[in-house]
């Protein structure tokens, strides 16, 4: 192999018939690198070369090409391609390169849930190193990607389990465990995986438990609409419903005023912040029924006494806010309400 | 009178529109814009800002600031903790013959801001001025901006940035720099230049975006992942930080590490080239910290560093900003100059032409919806000038279009595909190597947090939501494109085509 700084086959100054068979012995016996003709090209011949002994798994021989790229010239700029990926097989080169091929090949899998099993398999005889790491972490995420829930958390918990396992490993490890047990519905279990870590204040941590909070606020939510229905069934029964009283909620003027508490924080949306139009269009259409509704119940109550009025003018309030917050929780669009 | 009393409110925002009450516009100095159009207020006892604007030596390009503390060319004062950090390099001028460097210095009154370079790295890194053999110096500027460091109503701290431009150099060829001044130098860095312009030999750019919140450490692993591929350069798509006028959100970009890999092992050494994400919003602590071409252009901001182009070996790149603070500077001053722009290439030399901004207009139920207003805008000059591939963020997911050209109404028209979803090449006349469509890549996500997507959309060919990032590998008429998951280097999605 010619070294950096060595003349190429082209200049060594021999007499034009010597050179020609000079390369025509070449082209019969060398390596297509070393039948470049300058060192640049050589050195883009070992790149090609490194790259696809790469593509072919076979790590060992991509070394040896990319090495020998940086031979030709190291301070050229393809140079760096070749010390990069230098650099990257001697830290996954325990074993003999072998479990680095398996990765390499786990890597292009694509989806393929036979070749992940199978490396999750060979995975297991690997020696420790920076390779067996990457490989639990690419499982636990491979299986993930493909929505296998079960293959996943038990990849994820062998990743866990792995001795010499890095901090941001473990942290990586236990964020996507119990982010993918939050997604099964087993908050308790990703607390508890959490907890167990001492994690609770990652992100994922903070997300469910933001979920968890979201969920508790919508069961309170779903609460008061229900109480308002039976606070409405229990005081008036149907009586709302009585045509006379439709009618009376139905008088053009309120219709106007409903339409206007609906309508008029739409309009200031749309006006100022086009991006909450939709949250505001929803909720003007959730919250429409309802106001409806209130009018009525008004309607229908207009000789009651006065602690009947103010329990169905606090629960329509209630109501109204529990609505809404079920639009905003719906929309992703809490408006600066913390979650 | 009750149902009057009540409407007071409302009618009062809708007759006076947002301008007129003053919400927008601001009497008092802008000290940096907040992402929600808001802005902290600079005391009207505080010093004056201060602009610097020079040629660097040797160049043939204009260097400006932002408005600022404190802007100066390099001079000769130590301060208190002049060590440099956060070392980072760009390109202003011609990828071929230049480059530049920031980096951050601590405490108060370091002004030094000189490079020593040359192509032996013991030569440099043996030198303390220019009088060694083969090592060459340059001096730049220094600025002082004032930032906010833990909330957002308050300008509570200052940031002091040294920047330096390099021209003149050799093509493809490596550098060895340090920075900073005697005594008190970086370790020493490479970087290359990119070749000839032209040039048909192989290389190679990576693409990433949103790497805001850094959830799981993703930022850093991604750009030890980029590291590992030796690609040349990188491009961004938009929003690096979280909060652009908050500066720990910028520390973390500049100093993230993973394991024993810091991020600056790359920045410092392979050009980043920025988009302007919503949430970087043209701070000034996005503006101040990087350098790049700087042509002013109409209605642009950022002394030019809204939107720009630059050239490397046989591509040409637009970077072009969506998050503008008037939305008609899109299809208006902003498209006019892409226009431009796109007219003056020379496809013989540059066959290859890429897009780079942040929000999609192609993107399948993800977070944020196709942006249709910018399709409109953009895409027709994207389509007339055939644009082959256009990276964005914003949705954290991975996503790859058909090939597009052309639109009816709104809507994106397919163009014939070859295998795999690449666009289909075409082979006579004319359109001999003229690709059918663009493909509209979302590659975001390293470490911003994931959104849903589907490839459900008939305009979608393939569709992830993992973090990601893209490199493409050119050689002469040939592209490879690879997406990645950014965490496991698993490969998503994988083509190439020649044209």
């Amino acid at each position: 192999m010619r070294r950096a700084g060595q003349p190429g086959v082209a200049s060594v100054g021999l007499p034009f018939l010597g050179g020609a068979l000079l390369g025509v012995a070449l082209l019969g016996v060398g390596t297509p690198a070393a039948r470049a003709q300058s060192p640049a090209q050589t050195q883009r011949a070992e790149l090609e070369a490194a790259r696809a002994a790469e593509e072919a798994f076979d790590p060992a021989e991509a070394m040896e090409r990319y090495r020998a790229a940086l031979e030709i010239d190291p301070s050229s700029r393809l140079a760096r391609r070749a010390r990069g990926r230098v650099r990257y097989l001697e830290e996954r080169s325990e074993g003999g390169f072998a479990p680095l091929a398996e990765l390499m090949r786990a890597q292009q899998a694509r989806g393929d849930r036979e070749a992940l099993r199978r490396f999750a398999e060979a995975r297991r005889g690997f020696p420790s190193g920076r390779v067996r790491q990457e490989g639990a972490m690419l499982l636990a995420e491979s299986w993930s990607t493909l929505g296998d829930a079960e293959e996943a958390l038990s990849a994820y918990r062998e990743w866990l389990e792995e001795p010499e396992l890095e901090e941001q490993a473990r942290i990586r490890a236990t964020a996507g465990l119990a982010r993918l047990l939050e997604q099964e519905d087993r908050t308790d279990e990703a607390i508890a995986v959490l907890n167990e870590q001492a994690l609770g204040d990652v992100e994922v941590g903070r997300e469910i438990a933001a979920a968890q909070r979201t969920r508790v606020r919508r069961g309170v939510a779903l609460g008061v609409l229900a109480g308002f229905a039976l606070l409405l069934l229990a005081l008036l029964r149907l009586r709302w419903l009585e045509p006379a009283v439709l009618r009376r909620a139905a008088a053009p003027r309120r219709l106007l005023v409903g339409a206007y508490v609906l309508l008029g924080p739409l309009a200031v949306a749309w006006l100022y912040d086009p991006s909450s139009r939709d949250t505001f269009g929803l909720l003007a259409l959730t919250l429409a029924p309802l106001v409806f509704v209130a009018s009525c119940a008004g309607q229908a109550l207009g000789g009651a006494p006065r602690w009947k009025r103010w329990a169905v003018a606090l629960g329509a309030v209630a109501a109204h806010a529990a609505a809404g917050y079920l639009v905003l929780v719906a929309r992703g669009n809490t408006l600066g309400l913390a979650p | 009178m009750k149902s009057r009393l009540f409407a007071f409110p409302f009618a009062l925002l809708l007759l006076y529109p947002c301008e007129e009450t003053g919400l927008v516009e601001q009497e008092t100095e802008d000290a940096g814009t907040l992402d929600d159009g808001a802005v902290i207020e600079r005391d009207a006892s505080m010093p004056e800002l201060q602009s610097l604007s020079y040629t660097p030596d040797g160049c043939d390009y204009e260097v400006a600031t932002p408005e600022l503390l404190f802007a100066e060319r390099g001079g000769d004062e130590a301060g208190s903790e002049p060590t440099p950090y956060q070392v980072h390099v760009g390109w202003s001028g011609p990828t071929q013959s230049t480059f530049n460097v920031n980096w951050r210095t601590d405490g108060e009154g370091t002004t030094f801001a000189r490079i020593l370079y040359g192509t032996s790295e013991s030569a440099v890194a043996g030198a303390d001025d220019d009088t060694a053999e083969g090592v060459s110096m340059q001096n730049g500027h220094t600025l002082v901006y004032e930032t906010a460091t833990t909330n957002l109503i308050e300008l509570d701290g200052r940031v002091t940035l040294h920047e330096v431009h390099v021209c003149g150099l050799e093509p493809d060829t490596t550098y060895y720099y340090k920075v900073g001044g005697p005594g008190n130098w970086s370790e020493v860095y490479d970087v290359a230049t990119g070749p000839e312009l032209g040039s048909t030999a192989p290389w190679s750019f990576a693409s990433t975006g949103d790497s805001r919140n850094n959830t799981e450490n993703a930022w850093p692993l991604s750009q030890r992942r980029v590291r590992d591929r030796g690609v040349d350069l990188q491009i961004f798509s938009g929003d690096a930080v979280f909060l652009g006028t908050l500066q720990p959100d910028w520390d973390q970009f500049f100093s993230a590490s993973d394991g024993d890999f810091e991020v600056t092992d790359l920045l410092a050494r392979v050009p980043l080239m920025m988009s302007n994400g919503n949430h970087d919003n043209l701070a000034v602590n996005y503006v101040a910290s990087f350098a790049m071409p700087q042509e002013v252009s109409e209605d642009e901001r950022a002394q030019g560093e809204e939107w720009y182009s630059f050239d490397y070996a046989n591509a040409h790149f637009i970077v072009l900003n969506d998050s503008v603070a008037d939305e008609s500077v899109l299809a208006g001053a902003q498209a006019s100059w892409l226009r431009a722009d796109l007219e003056a290439v020379d496809r013989d030399v540059t066959p290859w032409v890429f897009a780079v901004h942040h929000r999609p207009f192609y993107t399948c139920l993800s977070t944020h919806r196709p942006d249709v207003g910018l399709r409109q805008a953009w895409q027709p000059v994207f389509d007339e000038y055939e644009v082959d591939i256009v990276f964005t963020g914003h949705n954290h997911v991975y996503e790859r279009s058909q090939p597009i050209r052309g639109l009816e109404g709104v809507e994106g028209v397919l163009a014939s595909a070859g295998p795999n979803g690449v666009p289909a090449i075409g082979s006579e006349g004319s359109g001999s190597g003229r690709p059918s469509g663009t493909l509209y890549v979302v590659a975001a996500g390293v470490g911003a947090p994931l959104y849903a997507v589907s490839d459900e959309c008939p305009t979608t060919n393939i569709a992830e939501s993992v973090q990601n990032y893209v490199t493409v590998e050119i050689e002469d008429r040939s592209l490879t494109f690879t997406a990645r998951n950014a965490m496991t280097d698993a490969v998503i999605d994988e083509f190439s085509y020649s044209k």
